[in-house]
């Protein structure tokens, strides 16, 4: 049997090459599905993994009591020494390693022309780099404290005009100059735009308040503890969350709609190339109902008739898929791209890469393998069921 | 015995091909049916009504606030006749799942500036007198079950009030919108009156002014001299048409809808390819025939026109059927994807059909040109021996 098959199969294999504008429909066809499938996926994979990387498990990100954002806390100064001296809490020479920061939104020029888009401004002072250990400064130098300066994440100052170093973004009358680029390990941070927070809060009228702070614990486990006793202060008016948790809920609307488009579209377009499939392998089984009843009446069995033309389909649907995701890997891998980020009350924009992964190439192959082998199977069952006589007559 | 009886004899000879062809460029028109009105909304915006109205926001943060008292300059400016004003409140029902939009708006203006809310005439006065009165849109009244007189607490994330509870408001008014695209039937709107003086701070500010009464015409010019009053203040403004407004919202959708045209032209590039071959094929394997219907006396346009007839039968039958497929997937679709709706209403609008229509012309005359040229070019006898 075994035999039979790979006696058959070297057969189709050259008429796959004999027929080369029908295999190549084919071909392209589970081709298209395979190019759609993966790049949907990898955009919502792209932006998950953006959100999922911002923020640690050992970061509590600290809001005002009840609010779910960064951006319209207003936590009273004076709770700033309190809460960064309750139990849990990471220490570096002696002094506990908590930031406080304010953060606004501003709408700047997109690059690509599409208008504007809305920036994340982060208030920071010296402790918010001390806590985010995965921050570091790329080119230009880092912001003088006091001074009206800006440091941008290399997402932003890809995103939008004005911001490349020694140019000024004015706000409010004041001009803010751009003075470093940072990145953060492809992080969400990368996206935002750095000043001092003293002098932020001021040009904002926002008082002696600060929008949220970020605390580095201990330890990972010891959140909940954490989380607990800033509640059970009276005095204190703030809640904290794992800043992780935090921004992998921010992917969810837009990761859902990127998921959703594209499941759809995949299924869609996965049947019409299983009828595209269907068409041709039942074109090139009937051009060979012949040669299929000669082949039967020397004596080949069904069987091995049947598997050699199902993997031979098998074959066209995995060439599908080679050139499918080569076609993505070549034209859209590491592409970066931004879309929004939205809780109930921010939209800001997010800077994300394009990135192929090898688990979505597996599903790729996969999926077009047995999308080739289904396609080859009604007509492969009619082939041989086709009584010798007939078959020799051409079908 | 007519063209169309001898293109529909063509079409059924080899039925299993022709169906299983069709069905290919079904789903094809069926993806273009749902993507297009997708990709329309991310580059169009949402569907527009014949009212001018001008939006006047933050200039430098849609996370800025406004001086309500801007409200009596604005008016001032000519062709201007009313402003509303709203502010985004963004709670929660019961817990944080349950999230729909949610503003404080000036009531009589509001109502006036948006005749799109439409409300019976009692629930709209009882609306201008409850202070704590709140308009639904008649989804979400649907969705949590609720009726006139109903108390409804919403969970502040923004604005907390004094005492840190939960705002309570009484439904007095369940409105359908007559444009449900540009405002949809999922809004929440209660008086700013109640809000502006209960809550803990930001008092006498607001997110937004709408403006209405000038003329589509003169829109740029009230937009550009309300801009003007308000320049070098610690609170500039940015105005824009309703329609500037909703776009540079799609528009923050950035690159995602990139994405979906990219998909777009994927799709419908390898489905004609697909599709075009085999019926490209089954008009060439014909060519025999027509040549003996040559020797009997057909004219060469009768023979073109024979090839031309047979694949818009089948291109237009199937994209006829793809796009009513995808009508009726979008009619459903925020059903499976819910975050789809935020975007606003998705459906084939006579652009998308028209598109549709095109497209399906273009697949017909593509596939039967090359084989109707070649039986003009080959001469009978050849043409008997292919």
């Amino acid at each position: 049997m075994f035999k039979q098959t790979l006696a058959l199969l070297t057969t189709n294999l050259r008429s796959i090459l004999a027929r080369p504008a029908n295999s190549l429909i084919t071909i392209v066809g589970i081709g298209g599905v395979v190019a759609v499938l993966i790049s949907i996926f990898a955009v919502a994979q792209g932006f998950e993994r953006t959100l999922a990387t911002t923020g640690s498990a050992d970061r509590a990100l600290v809001l005002r009591a009840g609010s779910t954002s960064e951006i319209n806390g207003s936590i009273p100064a004076g709770q700033y020494g309190p809460i960064s001296n309750l139990p849990h809490v990471a220490r570096s020479d002696a002094e506990p390693i908590a930031s406080r920061e304010t953060y606004v939104t501003v709408n700047l020029k997109r690059r690509d022309g599409k208008g504007e888009g809305s920036a994340p401004m982060r208030g920071v002072n010296k402790q918010s780099y001390l806590v985010r250990d995965e921050l570091s400064l790329i080119e230009g130098r880092d912001i003088e404290f006091g001074k009206y300066e800006m440091i941008a994440g290399i997402s932003a100052a890809a995103d939008y005009e004005q911001l490349d170093i020694g140019q000024t973004i004015r706000l409010r009358g004041i001009e803010w100059r751009v003075v470093g680029l940072f990145q953060a390990h492809g992080s969400a941070y990368q996206s935002e735009l750095w000043v001092d927070e003293r002098l932020l809060a001021q040009s904002r009228g926002r008082g002696d308040t600060f929008s949220s702070m970020l605390v580095k614990l201990t330890d990972p486990s010891k959140m909940a503890a954490f989380q607990q006793s800033l509640l059970d202060d009276r005095r204190l008016t703030a809640h904290a969350i794992r800043e992780s948790e935090y921004y992998a809920a921010q992917a969810g609307g837009t990761a859902g709609l990127i998921k959703g488009i594209g499941a759809l579209v995949t299924v869609i377009m996965a049947i019409g190339a299983f009828f595209a499939a269907l068409n041709t392998m039942y074109a090139a089984l009937a051009s060979r109902s012949i040669e299929i009843a000669t082949l039967r009446s020397l004596g080949f069995n069904r069987g091995p008739i049947a598997a050699a033309t199902l993997l031979e389909s098998a074959l066209l649907g995995l060439l599908g898929a080679i050139l499918g995701s080569l076609v993505v890997y070549v034209f859209l891998n590491g592409l970066t791209l931004s879309t929004v980020a939205a809780t109930t009350s921010t939209f800001t924009q997010i800077a994300f890469s394009f990135q192929v992964t090898l688990d979505l190439m597996v599903v790729a192959v996969l999926v077009s393998v047995l999308l080739g082998m289904i396609g080859g199977l009604l007509p492969t069952l009619r082939a041989i069921r086709l009584p010798i006589v007939q078959g020799l007559r051409g079908g | 015995m007519n063209y169309a009886t001898l293109a529909w004899a063509n079409l059924t000879r080899k039925p299993l091909r022709t169906s299983l062809t069709g069905l290919c460029l079904v789903v094809s028109f069926l993806l273009f049916g749902l993507l297009q009105p997708i990709s329309e909304l991310f580059t169009e915006g949402p569907a527009q009504s014949a009212l001018s109205r001008l939006v006047v926001t933050p200039k430098h943060s849609s996370s800025d606030l406004l001086p309500v008292h801007y409200t009596d300059k604005i008016l001032a400016v000519d062709d201007v006749s009313t402003v509303s004003h709203m502010t985004w409140f963004g709670g929660t029902y019961i817990d944080t799942e349950n999230f729909f939009p949610q503003f404080a708006v000036s009531r009589t203006e509001h109502l006036q500036v948006f005749p799109e809310i439409e409300l019976p005439a009692e629930q709209r006065n009882a609306f201008l007198n409850n202070r704590q009165g709140a308009i639904v849109g008649v989804e979400i009244a649907q969705k949590y079950g609720w009726a006139i007189g109903d108390i409804v607490p919403i969970v502040p994330n923004i604005w907390h009030n004094r005492e840190g509870k939960a705002w309570e408001f009484e439904v007095v008014g369940i409105f359908t919108s007559s444009n449900p695209g540009l405002i949809d039937n999922s809004g929440f709107y209660f008086g700013y009156n109640y809000f502006d003086d209960y809550r803990a701070f930001g008092n006498g500010t607001v997110g937004s002014f709408a403006v209405s009464g000038a003329a589509a015409a003169t829109l740029p010019k009230v937009g550009k001299t309300i801009d003007g009053l308000f320049a070098n203040s610690p609170s500039e403004t940015k105005t824009m048409t309703e329609r500037e407004y909703a776009l540079s919202f799609a528009r923050q959708m950035g690159d995602v809808s990139l994405i979906v045209n990219v998909i777009l032209a994927a799709v419908l590039f390898t489905m004609i390819m697909v599709t075009g071959n085999t019926m490209a094929e089954a008009a060439r394997e014909r060519i025999p025939e027509m040549a003996v219907m040559k020797v009997l006396g057909f004219g060469p346009f009768a023979l073109v026109s024979l090839t031309l007839l047979e694949a818009f039968t089948l291109v237009l039958i199937a994209g006829l059927i793809g796009l009513l497929c995808a009508q009726l997937i979008l009619t459903n679709i925020t059903g499976w994807i819910p975050d789809l709706a935020q975007l606003g209403d998705l459906k084939i609008s006579l652009t998308v059909a028209l598109q549709g229509l095109a497209i399906a012309l273009g697949i017909g005359l593509f596939v039967s040109l090359p084989p109707a040229i070649r039986l003009l070019r080959i001469s009978i006898l050849d043409a008997l021996r292919v």
